[in-house]
């Protein structure tokens, strides 16, 4: 019996022993973080000055630099753009990784180490990448994506602001090359041109004046996303790294919303005063000039919703036989329309639709123009598309894309506005999210996700 | 009717040709009766078993037979019956130690499926052997093989193989299982090639008392505990059996797979009366594992066997991105009757299992797979304008660094102030719950020379299929489009998806149906016939709760239930001229339903059905010869057989003639032939000293073009391509089809034994890349030569394995006591192999293809699935009576 026992101790002692008893063969932790604070030990300018006409094989340096470019929407693509603050010129850094904008957003500061990379120049300015041999050349290869997180580490928190530098067409200097510019009061040269900004079969170059008659080159890449977009025909400013190709500059953007051409353009360019429509009024359209200027669709007050159309003509417009239509959600049919006969808008002068006359008035103290309904394009949640439509059944203006229901898309304003962009004078029948400034709940495609509370935050009566 | 009066008849007549035996199985130690010992006169007879009290009664054909007298945890033993000796007292000596016992607690090394085949060398050599290697028996899949839990199928409805998870880790408890394998005649509905399984969990076939068993093990768990507890005794109205396991470890063989399981079990059987008793069973099991990846050639030899690009370190703890997760409860209930002439058993039963799987997704940002091709150093090397061996080093060191999953990476991305809290990157989980019921009812009748056997069965299977958002990885929300083509994946929901929403798709497919199956068995001394048939009706639906953009007509709602029969037949013949030979034949054919995934051409998607809606198509033969001497024994099976089968579509991301996309594959009808040869051979050299021998020659080979149809996301109602692949003798991709393996082991009286095997295994072959055999292949203006010799210069075949195992142990017994130890090392000499893999589809077009090829180190060769290494598994069990 007393050995039974002294079998079943041993036993179970063994047992439990086992049972618990696990091994851990984890290896060393990979994870590239980011970095609390940079230490470098040499400058951009320094390190650029050891360039001696071919290509470097750098030591080890410490850099600190600051991301400029992005490749988010294609028209950078294989590089990443810095430069030291506000002092040019700037580098580019061949890089292998894709989406490099998701790991090093516009603004990032990153600590560079240069060991084992390579330091060129050529007519676009300085690059950083690693050694490449073509048939017995040194060229510069791309750092292979898992790398890159070894030579330039980020620093923590959220990036900070990049001031593009303002300049002229005319002040563009070789030392401003890889840095990044805002030229302003610039236009595209549209003659001859095709009416997108860019091809998707091969790379465009648009060609950017200003009123004086300077020209620089625009890059517009086959791969960006908005190649197909339709060239602004306005004036304005253009922000994007300058890179040199042969003897002319280029800007390239690296966004869509760099190039923000929406103002009048030049009153007599020396590029072709023929085609600038705003000097002329092409038939019907500047005639009545009556567009959608405001949407509201104030987060604490549902009540106060209104729409508001604007004159921005020189005569008043008298609206028989215009209505106003709403197509809810994903409709392609409308559900409600507002008709606004007997209603007129003097020049410069608003109307405002509220939704409901009751919840309007005691929101913001004053009376609408007129009352919709809850239903109508006034009573908006802020997912619906809204059309203007003139007395010949046109549609003269509309907000959204009939059939597409906002919910998460460039025209959603659900608990915040959709306000028409200041210097937009005319009604665009083909929704362009460029021309509004657009406030929901949750800031996606480009808007800005700010929720607007009434009154404070809403302007109806005046645009 | 009147067939029925003639049934009657003749059984009364045969009823006086038989013999009857009674008799008692008792401990030859203690002499205490042995219940639910096992009585058969040949393999292929009727089993008996003792009751409680250890006292039977068997009725025999023959005059006289030897007897195989069976119990767990006893010596088997063989007696003369019959022939005047019609009262039996059976002794039988307690087996404290036994290779079979050793096997049952063994870690399963693939073979599963025939884990309880105590019986058979063969499988038992498949199990524990070839099984490591991914043999897979006559190069079948596991569909192949009716799993039946206490006589409820088992088999998973979209895959049509079962789940042995379902259960795992209830070793104790499933240890009782019946094997029929092939085409061997059994009772149970008809279903596949491969036979069925039956496991049994009731109490009676259980050893009363404590039992402990704790193990040690490299495979695929560190650690595992399992107790369990059966009470019963003579005359005793209730028995139970309760049983609990735990497995766990942070990692198996390869590397970053943790695993974290629990299982339970309780099991009643409450005996009415002599012959009746009611059982009820109660299973929970939960399991958490983290996967390992198939890898390509470049990537092994860089990080080596073991490597697994699946896990990283996300806040200081190890994180596999691919956790597979299976929890879910059983219950069953069955009532019964057992008398010599007659049984019969109702039955029902509920399943409800949760599946999830997890993996990383990427939106519109590149892929965080450590070994993403273009992250190896072959993407440098061997890039066909510029090639850069100075970055290939540069890869090669930075993999080396850092071959793991960066977590952090992907949270600073989500971070990025570019998003506004948009995620770029996202751990979802691929979630089936399934909910099965079933009811059934059988009933066998035992006429003198005849057995009639007849059961119906009502199976109703939903599953539940959505993908859950597990980890947005520090984004707000999840936008859920398409990120290829933008469409909207819930049109009527918001696009805006949080952590625990349901994204990319949401429906149910389900099936009901009825199995009904009859099989009726004549014996005479030396001849036994039997047919079967089993009839099977089936109606299959779809249900989408997800209104998906790409396919709004298509997506939500309820479609119209398709419904199919099907039938299948055996038939056997079987012939023992004496107790040293047995000859049998058999064979089956009929038709079948496809598996439930292959209803629909992509269920996940939208409701569109495949066009091929005739139901599957079987066929095969089995010749069997035995011979069975008193120091040696010897089985061959000659088999060939058909299998029409519609493979469930899937998609993948290939570069082809027509244009680079996301393509959704459809094969047709796909016909593969299966034939070859099993011989086993044993020899007992002198008194606990055996060699023996299996060899397997099996040749599984495609035996039709199947028709191949692509779609693309944005068109999903018409092909974008229609063709056929050039299959036709092709061996089919699957683990090595050839086998020896010779063992040897030695039992000592002295309560220890040793085993050695050795298994030279060959002819595993790469699953083929269907488009590359398609005219897809050819169709680029670049191309220059036909497709067939293009593949003709690239074998599919593996190299051949050598594996050694050992296994020792040692046992204990001390009264009622019971101590025993094992030990196995597989692979002993650690040898490197791959077990099995496939050829990847990307490069579908000719002039991409050469170019990736062209340098000897393709970026889209082969991906393999390695075996393991040199591992250990240790056991140690207490039991306590």
């Amino acid at each position: 019996m007393e050995e039974m026992k002294k079998w079943m101790v041993l036993g179970i002692g063994v047992l439990l022993l086992m049972g618990s008893c696990v091994e851990d063969f984890i290896g060393g932790d990979g994870v590239q973080g980011c970095m609390q604070e940079l230490s470098p030990d040499t400058s951009l300018p320094e390190l650029l000055d050891l360039y001696q006409g071919e290509p470097l094989a750098l030591e080890a340096h410490q850099i600190k630099v600051q991301v400029v470019s992005s490749d988010r929407e294609g028209n950078h693509f294989g590089v990443l753009v810095v430069q030291d603050g506000d002092r040019g010129p700037g580098l580019q850094i061949l890089l292998d990784m894709q989406d490099s904008h998701l790991q090093y957003p516009p603004g990032t500061w990153i600590l560079l180490t240069t060991e084992g990379l390579y330091l060129d120049k050529t007519n676009s300015g300085y690059k950083l990448g690693t050694a490449m041999p073509v048939f017995g050349t040194l060229s510069l290869g791309r750092i292979p994506s898992r790398k890159t997180g070894e030579y330039l580490k980020p620093a923590c928190g959220a990036p900070a602001e990049v001031v593009p530098k303002e300049v002229t067409i005319e002040e563009l200097k070789d030392s401003m090359i890889n840095t990044l510019l805002r030229i302003s009061a610039v236009q595209i040269i549209t003659d001859g041109n095709p009416a997108t900004l860019g091809s998707e079969e091969e790379d465009t170059r648009q060609v950017l004046e200003n009123c004086e008659g300077a020209t620089v080159e625009l890059h517009i890449g086959k791969f960006t996303d908005f190649n197909m977009d339709p060239i602004p025909d306005g004036k304005g400013s253009v922000t994007g790294i300058l890179k040199k190709d042969g003897k002319s500059y280029v800007i390239h953007p690296s966004t869509r919303t760099e190039i923000d051409l929406l103002a009048p353009r030049c009153s007599s360019g020396p590029g072709d005063p023929e085609d600038v429509p705003v000097e002329e009024e092409p038939e019907g359209t500047i005639a009545m000039p009556v567009l959608i200027s405001e949407i509201a669709d104030p987060d604490n007050a549902p009540e106060a919703r209104f729409i508001e159309l604007y004159n921005a003509g020189s005569e008043e417009v008298s609206l028989q036989g215009w209505k106003l239509l709403r197509y809810t959600n994903a409709n392609t049919e409308a559900g409600a329309a507002t008709v606004l006969d007997d209603l007129s808008i003097s020049p410069g002068g608003v109307l405002v639709i509220a939704a409901e006359a009751e919840g309007f008035a005691s929101v913001y103290g004053k009376p609408a123009g007129m009352v919709g309904g809850k239903n109508s394009a006034a009573g908006s949640n802020g997912d619906d598309n809204i059309v203007l439509i003139d007395p010949e059944g046109e549609i003269r203006d509309i907000f959204g894309r009939i059939g597409e229901d906002g919910s998460g898309t460039d025209h959603e304003f659900e608990d915040g506005r959709a306000l028409r962009k200041e210097g937009v004078m005319q009604p665009n029948p083909v929704f362009d999210p460029l021309e509004w400034s657009i406030f929901n709940d949750t800031g996606a495609e480009g808007t800005i996700k700010e929720v607007k509370i009434a009154p404070g935050d809403f302007s109806p009566g005046s645009h | 009717m009147r067939i029925l009066i003639l049934f009657l008849l003749m059984a009364m007549w045969v009823q006086a040709q038989e013999v009857l035996l009674v008799g008692i199985v008792k401990d030859s130690l203690d002499g205490k009766p042995v219940r639910n010992a096992t009585l058969q006169c040949s393999e292929h007879s009727r089993i008996f078993h003792s009751n409680n009290k250890g006292s039977f009664s068997a009725s025999l054909q023959a005059p006289s037979c030897q007897l195989e007298i069976a119990a767990e945890g006893y010596r088997t033993q063989l007696m003369v019956a019959g022939e005047g000796n019609s009262f039996l007292q059976v002794a039988l000596i307690p087996e404290t130690l036994s290779m079979e016992d050793w096997e049952n607690e063994s870690f399963r090394t693939g073979g599963q499926a025939y884990l309880g085949s105590g019986r058979s060398l063969f499988l038992r050599r498949v199990a524990f052997d070839l099984g490591q290697a991914f043999y897979r028996p006559r190069g079948l899949d596991g569909r192949e093989q009716l799993v039946l839990l206490n006589g409820f199928p088992m088999n998973h409805p979209g895959f049509g193989r079962a789940q042995w998870s379902d259960w795992g880790g209830l070793n104790d408890v499933s240890r009782s299982q019946e094997v029929a394998y092939g085409l061997k005649h059994a009772i149970y509905p008809l279903y596949g090639l491969l036979g069925n399984t039956a496991i049994s969990t009731d109490p009676l076939t259980h050893r009363p008392g404590l039992r402990i068993t704790s193990s040690y093990s490299n495979r695929s768990y560190r650690g595992r505990l399992m107790l369990t507890y059966t009470n019963s005794a003579e005359d005793q109205v209730v028995s139970y059996t309760v049983s609990g396991s735990t497995r766990h470890g942070r990692q198996g063989y390869i590397e970053g797979t943790p695993y974290e399981a629990w299982s339970s079990f309780m099991g009643v059987n409450l005996k009415i009366n002599q012959w009746t008793d009611m059982k009820f069973f109660a299973f929970y099991t939960h399991q958490d594992r983290g996967r390992s990846a198939p890898v390509t050639e470049e990537v092994t030899s860089l990080l080596g066997r073991v490597y697994n690009p699946y896990w990283g370190i996300d806040g200081g703890a190890l994180r596999n991105s691919r956790m597979r997760t299976s929890y879910g409860p059983i219950l069953q209930g069955i009532l019964g009757s057992e008398t010599p002439t007659f049984t019969w058993k109702i039955g029902a039963a509920w399943q409800r299992s949760i599946k999830a799987d997890s993996r990383l997704t990427n939106i519109h940002a590149p892929s965080m797979d450590p070994v993403y091709y273009r992250y190896l150093p072959s993407y440098h090397s061997e890039h066909p304008v510029f090639p850069n061996r100075y970055n290939a080093l540069i890869s090669r060191e930075s993999l080396l660094a850092n071959p793991q999953v960066d977590w952090t990476a992907m949270r600073r991305a989500n971070d990025s102030p570019i998003l506004a809290g948009k995620a770029a990157y996202l751990l979802l989980e691929d979630v089936v719950e399934s909910t099965r019921w079933w009811g059934r009812g059988e009933f066998s009748l035992y006429m003198g020379r005849w057995i009639f056997h007849a059961g119906i069965a009502f199976l109703e299977n939903k599953l539940l299929e959505y993908a859950r958002i597990e980890d947005l990885l520090g984004s707000t929300f999840h936008e859920d489009l398409n990120p290829f083509d933008g469409y909207s994946y819930d049109m009527e929901g918001p696009i805006e998806k949080m952590e625990g929403d349901k994204i990319n798709y949401h429906l149910l497919v389900g099936s009901s149906g009825w199995n009904t199956s009859a099989s009726v068995e004549y014996k005479t001394g030396s001849w036994q016939v039997a047919a079967s048939y089993t009839g099977d009706f089936r109606k299959d639906h779809r249900k989408g709760f997800f209104r998906n953009e790409a396919n709004q007509q298509n997506s939500l709602g309820e479609e119209e239930p398709f419904q199919a029969s099907t039938g299948l037949y055996r038939l056997s013949v079987e012939f023992s001229p004496n107790l040293r030979h047995h000859l049998s034949f058999t064979a089956l054919a009929g038709t079948r339903h496809p598996r439930l995934y292959s209803r629909w051409r992509d269920h996940k998607q939208h409701d569109r059905r495949s066009e091929y809606t005739d139901p599957e198509a079987v066929e095969g033969v089995q010749f069997r010869y035995s011979y069975k001497a008193s120091q040696f024994q010897g089985n061959c099976t000659v088999y060939s057989s058909r299998v029409q089968e519609l493979p469930i579509p899937r998609s993948f991301y290939a570069e082809t003639g027509i244009g680079n996309d996301f393509y959704r594959l459809i094969q047709g009808r796909t016909t593969m032939r299966y034939q070859g040869l099993e011989v086993d051979l044993g020899y007992e050299w002198v008194s606990g000293f055996k060699v023996n021998a299996v060899v397997a020659y099996g040749m599984p080979h495609f035996d039709n073009d199947p028709t191949i149809e692509l779609y693309v996301d944005t068109l999903p109602e018409k092909a974008v391509y229609s063709g056929v692949a050039a299959l036709q003798d092709e061996p089919l991709g699957n683990g090595p089809q050839r086998a020896i393996s010779l063992g040897i082991e030695y039992r000592d009286p002295r309560y220890w034994f040793i085993g050695t095997t050795f298994n030279y295994l060959s002819g595993a072959h790469l699953h083929p890349a269907i488009l590359r055999r398609t005219s897809i292949f050819t169709e680029h203006p670049g191309s220059i030569a036909s497709p067939s010799t293009m593949n003709e210069s690239v074998s599919r075949q593996l190299p051949a394995i050598t594996l050694t195992n050992l296994v020792f142990g040692k046992s204990y017994l001390k009264g009622s006591t019971y101590v025993g130890i094992f030990v196995s090392i597989n692979n002993l000499f650690d040898l490197q192999f791959a077990s099995g893999g496939f050829e990847q589809e990307r490069k579908s077009e000719q002039g991409a293809w050469l170019e990736d090829i062209a340098g000897g180190r393709p970026l889209f060769g082969p991906k393999y699935w390695m075996g393991n290494g040199r591992t250990i598994f240790l056991n140690l069990s207490l039991s306590l009576r």
